[in-house]
């Protein structure tokens, strides 16, 4: 056989290559991981990044197939992950895990990680991790599959079973009245006399009370509980057309 | 009025059926509109992404069905009925009596019927 300038054996596959960016504050972290994927001729490690703003420039510059990443670098940001799928929906997330815990290891998944290992994962693991990974499939371990699967269930049964008190405030009430009769945003800022990033926030806030993700699952939500029907609607908005100030309390 | 995809528009809302949103036991009358029949039917269950119907006519897999369901104003605390306009396909089929239909919902739009 005749070897191409690339290196490749002529009539020979290409080997696929993963594009991983190793993303850890720890220097001798992102060294060790480097060292262990320098011989494996499918992984290439296309960058490295010691804090989340250098893993979003990263993301900008590199196409990416898989992102390495340490969990102590999430701290305190809620929105990270959406906002890595956001700026990178091809390139699919590892999270570091310093110790496991079934919160954040269900969060981790629910927001679109595929997959959580601990940082004392042997490096064969590892490897093998990212090569299911970067062939579309989740890394999960059995302890972790309990913890989703358990998760789903107390948000199904939540959602359809009757629930304790909730507490809605008058203007939270008059947006959810609003969605499920159809109208947008931009008409129920008008209607409720605010503007429409106030209804997004507060959109965003009934849909987490109620652990709905969408309008039309709030719609199937209150007809279900029936959950406007304990409001008449004149309670809601003042003679003068204003919203009620205080909170109101239901009971499910 | 407009219609609400849940991902990217002109995409369907899932290429294959995945079971991920809750699903609420209503039992609501529809009429399944295929193009070339209307086919009466009930619901089931629902979700945001699906909905289980029972019907006495076989709706074939893969056929685009639009729908619409009305969730009734005493229950909504509406003045109006609430009607969901649907469109989507049918993912599964069960022969039987009745018949068991699963259809995807690709579109719908809420929107509040007259009193």
């Amino acid at each position: 056989m005749t070897q191409t300038a690339t290196g490749k054996a002529q009539g020979s596959e290409p080997v696929q290559e993963i594009r991983v960016i190793l993303a850890d504050s720890q220097a001798i972290y992102r060294v060790g991981m480097r060292k262990i994927f320098a011989v494996e001729d499918d992984i290439r490690v296309i960058a490295q990044a010691e804090s989340l703003q250098n893993l979003y420039t990263a993301l900008q510059r590199f196409p990416t197939d898989v992102v390495v990443l340490e969990g102590k670098l999430l701290a305190g940001t809620i929105d990270a992950i959406p906002e890595l799928v956001r700026r990178a929906p091809d390139a699919k997330l590892i999270v570091q895990v310093t110790e496991a815990d079934e919160a954040t290891t269900v969060e981790l998944y629910r927001r679109g990680v595929r997959g959580v290992v601990p940082r004392s994962i042997s490096p064969d693991l590892l490897i093998k991790c990212i090569r299911k990974i970067a062939a579309g499939e989740t890394w999960i371990d059995n302890q972790s599959v309990t913890w989703v699967i358990e998760a789903y269930r107390s948000q199904a049964q939540a959602l359809t079973s009757p629930r304790g008190q909730l507490s809605f405030s008058a203007k939270e009430l008059a947006v959810i009245s609003c969605i499920t009769r159809g109208m947008r945003n931009k008409e129920i800022a008008y209607q409720v006399g605010t503007t429409e990033q106030v209804i997004k926030n507060y959109l965003r806030k009934i849909y987490d009370k109620l652990g709905v993700s969408d309008r039309l699952e709030l719609a199937l939500y209150c007809m279900h509980h029936q959950l406007l029907k304990q409001y008449p609607q004149e309670a809601i908005y003042d003679v003068s057309g204003k919203p009620v100030a205080e909170p109101l309390s239901i009971r499910l | 009025m407009k219609f609400y995809p849940s991902k990217t528009s002109g995409a369907p809302r899932s290429a294959t059926p995945v079971r991920s949103a809750v699903r609420f036991p209503l039992q609501l009358p529809v009429t399944l509109s295929t193009g070339v029949a209307e086919v009466p039917a009930t619901t089931i269950d629902v979700s945001s992404t699906g909905v289980l119907l029972e019907t006495a006519t076989p709706v074939a897999v893969g056929t685009q069905v639009r729908w619409a369901m009305h969730l009734s104003a005493e229950a909504m605390g509406a003045e109006g009925d609430i009607a969901v306009e649907c469109a989507g396909r049918v993912v599964g089929m069960r022969e039987g009596q009745p018949i068991r239909i699963a259809v995807v919902i690709d579109e719908y739009r809420i929107k509040e019927e007259a009193a």
